[in-house]
């Protein structure tokens, strides 16, 4: 592999308690680039997504190591929200806070100790046209952002985590909740940011995975089967339950 | 074709069935209507009653701060400072205590301690309030007498029983208010890189504000309204406060003392009359607020 590696997992195993549910699974994902991770319900790609920012420490047990910048994060001394910061997530269903656009947005920075109104104000602007939601909301900033449409209270959701500027954003099937327009509209969103961010997402959506990753993963039963660039991945598979999972044999 | 016309034009047996049930509500409306307007009326026309029959002055009832029925003196403004005095005051110290216990059993206890805290919490919520009376008659009034001299009953020793008595009624609609904050807010704000004090400060309390306002509320309003519990430890002299140590007398505990003593009709008795339908009005503003607070969590 030539590109850059964002994050470096290598012998990654968690369990829930006594139930294994990820085994050694080891990848690098490529800066810059999207990455799927495709597989059946249960195969643990959720899992190893959501430890690569550790959402799973108050859950799960997770041993192995997950290299951000030469880094093992994966330390009990890791403080974990500054590790959040860097590599932030957006979930299945869209979360706007109960607050205004300009506040939500601006959350993580808030948290982050940012009061310069000017950087604020620059940043949630930025944010949103990166998330392409600032010409649909540029008049009513100040509005609740419940009263936005699914598809586009996800794309806050966005421009929330982009607003902290991360280097990586994981996203946990972020249209799965979505009608079809506001999924192709995400997606293009997706490939404008994939410019600056690092994207590693799972999804149930195979059309999602080929038409915009660039490297898809697949896992089955806690285990990585196969990674590589997606169009390989779809077109000639290495391995027969990569095969058949494509051709839909099981899932 | 007639036949069927006629079988889609009349009455059949479900069609009776819907109209009956629609009726019988109806009726239960009507009826607690009539109920609810009955004592309204009543206590209105008996609460006037000493302005209009006997002639009292309306701005003395609730300016003078003489109440002497014997002497016919019927200034009622003691008896309302008491009640706000004592009601505010529990609900000051419970409004802290309750938010932090309720987040603590929300956010941070495992959640098998949980499964026991909250029934017991509910059911010290149904502990009949001349329980506490008695706790506060046996317990907490000797105590206040050792500590600062006296006999111990009086406004503080209320606003302790107040509070003991709406702490757990707080507590327990905040728990549930936080619960009903959505999961997904806490993973989002986490995932942002907030701490889990962050969390709780900036998403679920702010989400849960409407419903932590109207669990303040509806503890005060039921502080307000207690009777028994306060009548039991806060000295029964209806005068003026002068400090958390002196005897007092609110809108309630007159009311009971003072019922049995007095004749229907009777001056007296038409003031007391006036105490209850000062109660009532502030018993409506209560809701009134409940209805404003619940209005304003919906956003």
């Amino acid at each position: 592999m030539t590109e850059q590696a964002a994050l470096e997992v290598k012998n990654l195993h968690v369990a829930y308690g006594a139930k294994q549910v990820v085994q050694d699974v080891s990848l690098k994902f490529p800066a810059r680039q999207i990455t799927a991770m495709i597989g059946a319900s249960g195969s643990g790609k959720s899992t190893v997504l959501r430890s690569l920012n550790r959402m799973n420490d108050d859950l799960a047990t997770v041993t192995g190591t997950i290299n951000f910048h030469g880094l093992n994060i994966n330390q009990p001394d890791v403080n974990v929200y500054r590790v959040r910061q860097r590599i932030g997530m957006v979930f299945q269903q869209p979360t706007p806070f109960p607050l205004s656009i300009y506040e939500n947005v601006i959350y993580g920075l808030r948290l982050a100790g940012e009061r310069d109104r000017r950087v604020l104000d620059q940043r949630v602007e930025e944010s949103l046209r990166q998330a392409a939601l600032w010409d649909e909301v540029k008049d009513q900033l100040k509005a609740s952002a419940l009263a936005l449409s699914g598809g586009q209270q996800q794309r806050l959701c966005i421009a929330r985590t982009l607003a902290v500027r991360p280097e990586i954003i994981l996203m946990d099937e972020p249209t799965s909740a979505l009608d079809p327009v506001s999924t192709s509209q995400i997606e293009e969103t997706l490939v404008q940011l994939k410019e600056q961010f690092t994207i590693i997402m799972v999804t149930h959506n195979m059309q999602q995975a080929s038409r915009s990753a660039d490297w898809t993963a697949f896992m089955h039963q806690g285990r990585l089967v196969e990674f590589g660039p997606t169009a390989q991945i779809f077109m000639n598979p290495q391995e027969e339950q990569t095969a058949d999972y494509l051709s839909g044999k099981f899932g | 074709m007639d036949e069927l016309k006629k079988q889609l034009t009349t009455a059949s047996a479900e069609s009776r069935q819907e109209w009956r049930g629609k009726l019988i509500s109806y009726l239960a409306i009507v009826i607690i209507g009539g109920l609810v307007a009955t004592i309204l009326l009543f206590l209105t026309s008996k609460g006037l009653a000493l302005f209009t029959k006997d002639g009292y002055s309306l701005g003395t009832f609730l300016t003078s701060s003489n109440w002497q029925p014997s002497h016919h003196f019927y200034g009622a403004l003691p008896m309302i400072v008491t009640s706000f005095a004592v009601t505010l005051l529990a609900g000051i110290v419970a409004l802290p205590l309750a938010l932090v216990s309720a987040v603590a059993i929300t956010e941070m206890l495992p959640k098998r301690a949980n499964q026991w805290i909250q029934p017991v919490i509910e059911l010290l919520v149904g502990v009949p309030s001349v329980v506490y009376g008695y706790v506060g008659l046996t317990v907490i009034v000797p105590r206040l007498g050792q500590l600062f001299g006296g006999t111990g009953f009086g406004i503080l020793a209320a606003t302790c029983v107040l509070f003991l008595m709406v702490l757990p009624t707080m507590t327990s609609m905040t728990i549930d208010n936080l619960r009903r904050v959505p999961k997904e807010y806490r993973l989002a704000s986490a995932g942002l890189g907030a701490t889990r004090w962050q969390t709780i400060s900036r998403v679920v309390i702010p989400s849960a504000k409407g419903g932590i306002l109207t669990a303040m509320i509806f503890g005060m309003a039921r502080a307000f309204g207690e009777a028994l519990a306060v009548q039991m430890v806060i000295g029964n002299a209806a005068v003026m406060p002068d400090g958390l140590m002196s005897s007092a007398a609110t809108l309630t505990s007159v009311l009971t003392t003072g019922i049995g003593n007095t004749v229907m009709g009777t001056t007296s008795n038409n003031a007391l009359w006036s105490l209850a339908l000062i109660l009532l009005l502030m018993s409506l503003a209560f809701n009134l607020l409940l209805r404003l607070a619940a209005r304003k969590g919906e956003h």
